[in-house]
């Protein structure tokens, strides 16, 4: 099955910005993952695993370099909150009306995928 | 996905904890099946019962019963279960869902209907994550599908929790086995035979040691005349010996004065009766009025009933002596009196009833003083036991008539248990047997069946749960049969009167499953040959034709060719003497 993985471009932020807010105004249901470390990506490649068929809302997106998009990360509604600051999220993950509904954050360990399940779950879930 | 599917099975049964345990169903020669769903049914003299048994319930049933009584382990466990079966058909009704909106085309789904579909999948699933979220095994294994899992849908993902969830609930069913078998609790199946006077056990496989009965196949086309036939058409016997095969009618006019004798149990009544006049008597009171019109209403209530037991005694007599059948035409219109006389009498129980109902709504018992109370309460139990007696009055008397018209009726509760029965525990239940009523010994239409699943606790002298099935043999299958009667010929060409004659036929029988049906009517089409004298010349006269039976081939009638003297003839028959009373047709009570 292809890849349901957007990694936003480096070293273009308007590009970067312009991709990532053309994502968020579609219909997805998306876990959006932060940085370039190991971590990042290959959390990125598992969460891609669980984003099942092409026609489904489930996507992921990358953004390597956070600085490129952070205004526009800011701008998704998170009303909990539930990121209290940036540079410590490793994952959020973003309903279909475009609302943070859950975040994993750095702490050096790899997410498990029962817990990347369960962030795809809360997004969908949308409360 | 086998074993999810047999878990959403479970779930649709889970609420009929009560429910049968056995589903049976009829093979008979001619290949037909046919599932016996009732308590009491009629099934064909030469077939196989297959019997299934739904273990899922009968585990049901024994869980429900330990937990009403007090175990907490148990009733622990089945809450459990429950909550865990509800989350599983909510998940699946989800995925469900959410599977006819993605079959629709997600493209052109309003996304509004997605976002809930979306939801509802993902609240269901997170609600079982939540539920199991501090259960190393439940999550292990989750964690082990997920790294297996090569790409699929989003609901392949959710069926993952599905599975998962499925294997939680049979490993509490299993620890629900094991506090099952710590109880002591056991299962048990056994059949019996009824027929030729005897009750006998019957081996079902798997189920007990005992040997299997011996092989007899009952002859179900009788194309020969009996002795008992070739007699009755010489005798010419009378109309009621001739009819009653069965011999249960006799059995029951002849039970009729024992039933009316020991059903109301007179003198019980008549001892708490004059105790209650007594306690009246010697009241103290000061409130003499009400005294003396309590007195006289509960006198008025003892002579309705002298005069209820004279009315009972009148029946015994009537019934004893013969008066009661000689007055019928027939044995249904006897076993229809009879039910009048009983409801004669239940209904005068009920009027004795309403008056003690009456008198005990109508006395002011505060006047009356101390000492009353029991009085009162001596009104009370009089009154229960009437309407008991007069329940089981009828109940006993529609029971014997019942045994008459449908055959043989035992009473299945007593039946004993061999010891050669198996005491099985739960897993151990086969999941199925067959009762092969070939198997059974020589039988003959009107014999009994019964079939019996029992759930034991421990030593207790009585099982917690009983389910009881009751199968009368007959003849159902079509079948021939060949009979001989005097017959009345009319030639067609001719303006002579009728020539007697005898006549055998050979009747073609409709397939009927109906009991009162082949007992009275018992349609039959077919051939005859017969033996006239048209030309009276006391040669008998060759002859041939078609025939038409009903009312148990007593009457016959059709259309032949007297190949002597060349002429067609109607006819017709009857195997009893011209009656001088009506012929009464099958009436149940």
């Amino acid at each position: 099955m292809p890849t349901k993985l957007i990694t936003l471009p480096t070293g273009n932020p308007a590009q970067a910005q312009a991709l990532l807010t053309q994502t968020l105004q579609e219909n997805k249901v998306l876990l959006i993952v932060i940085g370039s470390t190991n971590i990042a990506v290959n959390t990125a490649d598992r969460a891609a695993r669980f984003a099942g068929a092409p026609d489904e809302a489930r996507w992921v997106v990358r953004a390597p370099v956070i600085e490129d998009v952070i205004t526009i990360l800011k701008t998704i509604k998170d009303p909990t909150p539930l990121v209290l600051d940036w540079d410590d999220t490793l994952l959020i993950a973003v309903s279909i009306t475009d609302v943070i509904r859950d975040m994993i954050d750095q702490d050096g360990t790899l997410p498990t995928l029962v817990r990347l399940q369960t962030a795809w779950m809360k997004a969908e879930n949308n409360q | 996905m086998k074993k999810f599917i047999s878990l959403l099975m479970l779930i649709a049964s889970a609420h009929a904890l009560h429910g049968q345990f056995l589903t049976l169903t009829e093979s008979d020669e001619s290949g037909k099946k046919r599932t016996l769903t009732e308590q009491r049914q009629t099934i064909d003299i030469n077939s196989k019962i297959s019997i299934d048994i739904d273990r899922n319930k009968i585990t049901d049933a024994f869980s429900q019963q330990l937990a009403h009584n007090g175990s907490a382990a148990i009733d622990t466990l089945l809450k459990t279960l429950n909550l865990y079966k509800t989350y599983l058909e909510k998940l699946s009704q989800e995925i469900q869902n959410y599977q006819d909106l993605y079959n629709e085309g997600l493209a052109s789904v309003d996304v509004a209907r997605l976002d809930q579909a979306l939801k509802a999948r993902a609240a269901a699933g997170l609600d079982i994550a939540e539920l199991f979220s501090n259960n190393e095994r439940f999550n292990q294994r989750w964690e082990e599908e997920l790294t297996r899992f090569s790409g699929g849908t989003t609901n392949d993902q959710y069926r993952i929790i599905l599975r998962l969830l499925s294997e939680e609930i049979e490993l509490l069913q299993g620890d629900l086995q094991t506090k099952l078998k710590e109880a002591g609790v056991y299962f048990q199946l056994a059949a019996w035979f009824t027929g030729n006077g005897n009750t006998t056990p019957v081996h079902l496989d798997g189920f007990d040691d005992l040997p299997p009965g011996e092989y007899y196949h009952f002859e179900r086309n009788k194309l020969y005349l009996t002795q008992a036939q070739l007699d009755e058409f010489k005798g010419l016997q009378s109309f009621f010996e001739g009819m009653d095969r069965s011999q249960f009618f006799d059995k029951i006019i002849d039970a009729i004065p024992g039933m009316l004798n020991n059903v109301i149990n007179e003198d019980s009544i008549q001892a708490q009766l004059n105790r209650l006049i007594s306690s009246i008597t010697n009241l103290t009171t000061t409130a003499q009025a009400e005294k003396t019109k309590v007195l006289e209403q509960a006198k008025q209530i003892a002579d309705g009933f002298k005069l209820l037991t004279l009315d009972i005694k009148n029946d015994i007599a009537k019934y004893s002596s013969g008066t009661g059948t000689s007055n019928a035409s027939s044995k249904m219109e006897l076993l229809q009196n009879f039910m009048t006389d009983v409801n004669q009498v239940k209904s005068q129980i009920q009027t004795l009833q309403d008056e003690m109902k009456t008198l005990v709504s109508g006395i002011d018992f505060q006047t009356l003083g101390a000492g009353v109370n029991s009085i009162k309460t001596d009104f009370n139990s009089l009154q229960s036991l009437l309407k008991r007696q007069a329940t089981d009055l009828v109940e006993r008397a529609t029971e014997g008539i019942q045994i008459a018209i449908y055959g043989r009726k035992i009473n299945t509760a007593a039946l004993e248990i061999s010891n050669q029965v198996l005491k099985l525990q739960l897993d151990n239940i086969p999941a199925n047997s067959v009762l092969d009523v070939n198997y059974v010994g020589k039988r003959e239409p009107g014999d009994l069946l019964v079939l019996k699943a029992m759930l034991w606790k421990g030593d207790e002298k009585n099982p917690i749960a009983v389910e009881t099935r009751e199968f009368v043999v007959m003849n159902a299958l079509p079948h021939l049969e060949m009979g001989i009667l005097y017959a009345f010929a009319k030639p067609v060409t001719s303006n002579s009167n009728f020539k007697g004659g005898p006549l055998v036929s050979l009747l073609y029988k409709f397939k009927s499953h109906s009991m009162p049906y082949r007992n009275f009517l018992d349609f039959g089409i077919g051939i005859h040959a017969a033996s006239f004298d048209f030309n009276n010349d006391d040669t008998p006269e060759f002859a041939g034709g078609i025939v038409a039976s009903f009312l148990k081939d007593y009457v016959q009638f059709g259309w032949g060719f007297n190949f002597n003297s060349n002429r067609g003839y109607n006819f017709v028959g009857i195997r009893i003497p011209i009656p001088t009373s009506p012929i009464s047709l099958a009436k149940l009570p």
